[in-house]
């Protein structure tokens, strides 16, 4: 049904979000957790029916400037990347995403076209 | 029920190490004498989180991320979702009057300022000019 493509690298600056797909029946929904992350840091790209998620947490790298008195630090500034395989069902060109609260929605509708269809059949006269 | 001590309690969560989990985790740090704490806490609305203090040491964070129901079909399940509890011991009393909290991009921001009683004092040493 659905399945990631690479499995990314383990740098320190990168890391692989947390992720659920839902599926309705007429999309799927792809959720990923990215805190610190605003509209603009977020990159999302589709091509070839893979679909790719790249995020940057706001104020990234500038915390590694500032030297500060750090007690715990455990969720240290880092680049989020994902990438997964988009099935054949689903239509690329309607895909339509939004970010609320550092959580990426993602949602990616089935094609209508081609599947068996139902036709209406209408009484006439 | 704590998903951030017990790990995902839903039975589709399927184990992998190379996801990160972001939910939870929490940085500490001082700027001048202010305690400055960020704790992630991605897709929680703002009253859903509860913050307490006791005797200006403990600190709790607590809340609920929203449970979907029983109907939702999940391909996927990593993200965890109930309630969540973080607690830390402060290294110094904090006051409580003027803590600053703000929830903003999925990231929880505490600043709580050191009690005035509990800076430290320079103590004057006396020559004594009669010896």
């Amino acid at each position: 049904m659905w399945s990631e493509v690479t499995r990314m690298p383990k740098f320190n600056s990168v890391r692989v979000p947390r992720a659920d797909v839902l599926d309705s029946g007429t999309e799927l929904t792809l959720i990923l957790d990215l805190p610190g992350v605003v509209e603009t840091g977020v990159e999302l790209v589709v091509e070839k029916q893979i679909l790719k998620v790249r995020a940057t947490p706001e104020g990234f790298g500038k915390a590694l400037e500032e030297p500060t008195h750090a007690l715990l630090v455990e969720k240290s500034a880092a680049i989020y990347e994902r990438t997964f395989r988009l099935q054949n069902e689903i239509d690329a060109t309607a895909i339509h995403a939004n970010l609320a609260d550092g959580v990426l929605t993602v949602h990616l509708p089935k094609k209508t076209d081609g599947g068996p269809r139902r036709i209406p059949v209408v009484l006439a006269g | 029920m704590n998903f951030l001590a017990k790990g995902s309690l839903n039975p589709h969560h399927e184990h992998r190490d190379d996801v990160y989990e972001s939910f939870g985790s929490m940085d500490v740090y001082l700027e001048d004498q202010v305690l400055v704490v960020e704790l992630n806490v991605p897709g929680v609305s703002k009253d859903q989180i509860s913050v307490q203090l006791d005797k200006g040491t403990a600190l709790s964070i607590s809340g609920t991320r929203a449970v979907r129901d029983d109907k939702t079909v999940f391909l996927r399940k990593e993200r965890g979702e109930g309630r969540f509890e973080r607690l830390l011991a402060l290294p110094f009393p904090v006051d409580a009057d003027r803590v600053d909290a703000k929830y903003e991009f999925g990231v929880l921001t505490l600043k709580l300022p050191r009690l005035a009683s509990s800076l430290p004092r320079r103590i004057p040493v006396n020559q004594n000019r009669d010896a």
